[in-house]
């Protein structure tokens, strides 16, 4: 009875809800409130996938759906991006039929790191994907080693009973399984990277190296080659901790950018995970656009161009998309705006500007940098402190001039960098 | 004349190194340059050979848990070097749990003691909670008058000992912090609980610093035509005014 009444809450509370556009947390909230236990009462499918880590779990979550639906198999996913334990809870319960049986073959549900604990008490995956472990929203967060802790205790909560994917080339994320654990004697765990392209060692990107000393030992490591921050090839020289080799490495597969090549890598690797052929995951996902992705198109009268978005307190997030700024190849005008640090909670920490490498935009293709928002003065100083010329860099504190700032004192392509929490002020802001 | 020689030391540069630490040493050596100083900055970490003697100004920024206890075992090699340094009067800022460094012990949220400097009567106890958020804090006299802006990025737990505390806790302000002493003062070593790039967001710090290092008044701060200078004090009004 408990299980009827939890799906027919949750379902009311789901279509109110979309009819309002609330999101889709509350349901869930509502009815664990009620029925603390429920989630545990539900029949389950076979296939259940958790994908957890600092950056990619919504691309990856999509990319992982889309490859299980092309293989035949039905999907139940928190696609609203709902990922703590209450948007689990929703997902799961208007998945279920009255009787609490989730009829899809497959769930998929992105999990907040430091939910993934609370979530796991309540639901067992058979496979735990782990993207990556970065500096990331450091006011709810901590460090990534504070993260890399909590997901240890989510990993024990689950025994020898899941399959672990790993990347690779992320020493934090290997580190997981140190010492072993129930899933540590190495068939418990399946590891995806990217390779190297070639071009041997890269220096550690940007302005700080969490590459620079082992997880496991704090000794220091060295690289055989840089993928991009402290992912690659590494080698602890006090304990030996390095880098496994992956058994899903589609480096060669297609030439499209960096961050989508770990998260194919990484959805390819899931796939396998549940008995899918890796080469028929890879072919259904090639040429996949992803519905909600992180670059959109910009027009301002003639000129074109990309909004880069890129979560604020994430330098990572910064360094890549000011990557794919720089690979563009063409004359352009970068917009940095921050406005509003979090739209989640309250916060005026802006240390993580610190962390970003600007120096990327010295490149002589960027003509012209565009520093807006609240915040466009902690930046001004941010940019004073790098190689970039002064002579390229104007600021605009009121977004209502931004558009006329643009049209009048910048020229070729436009690239916007910003968070989702600013994202609707820019286009205002660059409307007409 | 030849322009006054200072030199900075940014100990374990990369290993204590959260979230954008490198801009306090930067920016100090930005400044003294500005003043037209002859600066040398100097970038030193685990392994590296250190003499401790000729600095005018060392750095510790903060790290992780794990890299903490790196950090200390490392130190250890230097300790006697280190204190000699701070009892003869250089200037050294300790910045997020490396202030934790300079007391006796640290115990770490498994329960496990580190022996650290012991150069100050505090002990420092973890626990595995964790304590971040935005705070302004005011500063006890001979420091400075205005108030600072920064954010607490630190394992739970609490110190013990009776030292004095250059720092009080705004209560409400920023993420809403209850009243209290904080850091660490001994001669020209102040350490404290907030992390970042602290000197460039609050020039009131960063300006003391290079008062003392070069023994002279700063120009009056409105005849200064430096952007920079405009930038950082704008933005840290920007910051004063969301968090208070
Ligand atoms: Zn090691």
């Amino acid at each position: 009875m408990k299980v009827f009444f939890a799906v027919i809450i949750c379902r009311i509370l789901y279509f109110t809800g979309k009819c309002i556009g609330r999101g889709s947390s509350l349901p869930g909230k509502v009815v664990l409130r009620f029925f603390p236990d429920v989630l545990g009462r539900l029949s389950l499918p076979g296939i259940i996938i958790a994908v957890t880590g600092s950056n990619g779990k919504t691309s990856v979550t999509e990319l992982i759906v889309h490859a299980l639906k092309e293989s035949g198999k039905s999907v139940a996913w928190n696609h609203e991006g709902s990922n703590q334990t209450e948007g689990v809870a929703t997902l799961l319960l208007r998945s279920a039929s009255l009787g609490g049986k989730v009829r899809s073959d497959a769930v998929v549900m992105e999990c907040d790191e430091r939910y993934a604990k609370k979530i796991f008490e309540k639901v067992h995956p058979t496979v735990l994907l782990i993207t990556n472990l970065c500096r990331d929203q450091l006011t709810r967060n901590g460090h990534h080693e504070f993260v890399a802790d909590c997901l240890r205790a989510a990993i024990d909560v689950l025994g020898d009973g899941v399959k672990l994917v790993l990347n690779a080339d992320d020493p934090y994320v290997s580190a997981l399984v140190l010492p072993k654990t129930a899933q540590g004697d190495g068939s418990g765990v399946l590891y995806f990277g990217v390779g190297s392209s070639g071009d041997g060692v890269s220096p550690a990107a940007g302005m700080y190296d969490d590459g620079a000393y082992c997880p496991v030992c704090k000794a220091r490591m060295t690289y055989n080659y840089r993928i991009m921050g402290h992912f690659g090839d590494y080698k602890c020289n006090g304990c030996g901790f390095s880098r496994n080799k992956p058994d899903i490495d589609l480096t060669t597969q297609e030439n499209r950018p960096l961050v989508f090549m770990y998260n194919f890598c990484a959805a390819v690797a899931v796939c396998n995970a549940v008995g899918i052929d890796a080469s028929d995951a890879a072919e259904s996902l090639k040429g996949y656009e992803l519905k909600g992705g992180r670059t959109v198109s910009l027009k301002i009268g003639e000129r074109k161009g990309f909004l880069f978005i890129s979560k604020h307190e994430n330098s990572f997030a910064y360094d890549c998309s000011l990557s794919r700024i720089i690979e563009q190849k063409k004359p352009c005008t970068v917009i940095v705006l921050v406005d509003s640090i979090s739209r989640k909670y309250y916060t005026s920490e802006t240390s993580w500007l610190w962390d970003i490498n600007f120096d990327l935009l010295s490149d002589e293709n960027v003509k012209n940098i565009v520093l807006a928002g609240r915040y466009a003065n902690e930046l001004a100083a941010r940019f004073k402190m790098s190689g970039v010329s002064r002579d390229k860099v104007g600021l605009v504190f009121d977004l209502s001039g931004l558009r006329d700032f643009i049209e009048e004192n910048t020229s070729g392509d436009v690239y916007a960098v910003t968070c989702f929490s600013d994202r609707v002020k820019l286009f205002k802001a660059l409307k007409r | 004349m030849e322009a006054k020689q200072i030199n900075i030391l940014h100990l374990y540069y990369d290993l204590m190194n959260l979230y954008g630490d490198w801009a306090n040493a930067a920016v100090l050596e930005r400044e003294l340059d500005y003043r037209g100083f002859n600066v040398r900055l100097d970038k030193k970490s685990v392994g590296d050979d250190i003499d401790f003697s000729g600095y005018d100004f060392i750095y510790i920024g903060s790290g992780t848990e794990r890299s903490f206890v790196a950090c200390m075992r490392d130190l250890s090699r230097f300790k006697d070097a280190f204190i000699e340094c701070i009892e003869t009067g250089v200037y050294v800022l300790a910045t997020g749990n490396s202030h934790e460094l300079f007391g006796q012990s640290v115990t770490d949220c498994d329960g496990n003691e580190h022996e650290m400097l012991g150069l100050l009567d505090f002990e420092t106890v973890q626990s595995a909670t964790r304590v971040t958020g935005d705070c302004v804090f005011s500063a006890k006299p001979p420091f400075y008058r205005d108030k600072l802006i920064g954010f607490i990025n630190r394992a739970g737990g609490s110190q013990t000992g009776e030292i004095e505390r250059p720092f009080s806790v705004e209560p409400g302000a920023g993420a809403g912090f209850k009243a209290c002493d904080e850091g660490i003062m001994y001669k020209n070593l102040l350490g404290t609980y907030m992390t970042g790039p602290l000197l460039v967001r609050n020039p009131p710090m960063m300006m003391y610093f290079a008062d003392k290092l070069t023994g002279e008044r700063a120009k009056h701060e409105s005849k200064r035509t430096d952007m920079f200078f405009e930038y950082q004090g704008s933005g840290y009004y920007t910051a004063l005014d969301e968090l208070k």
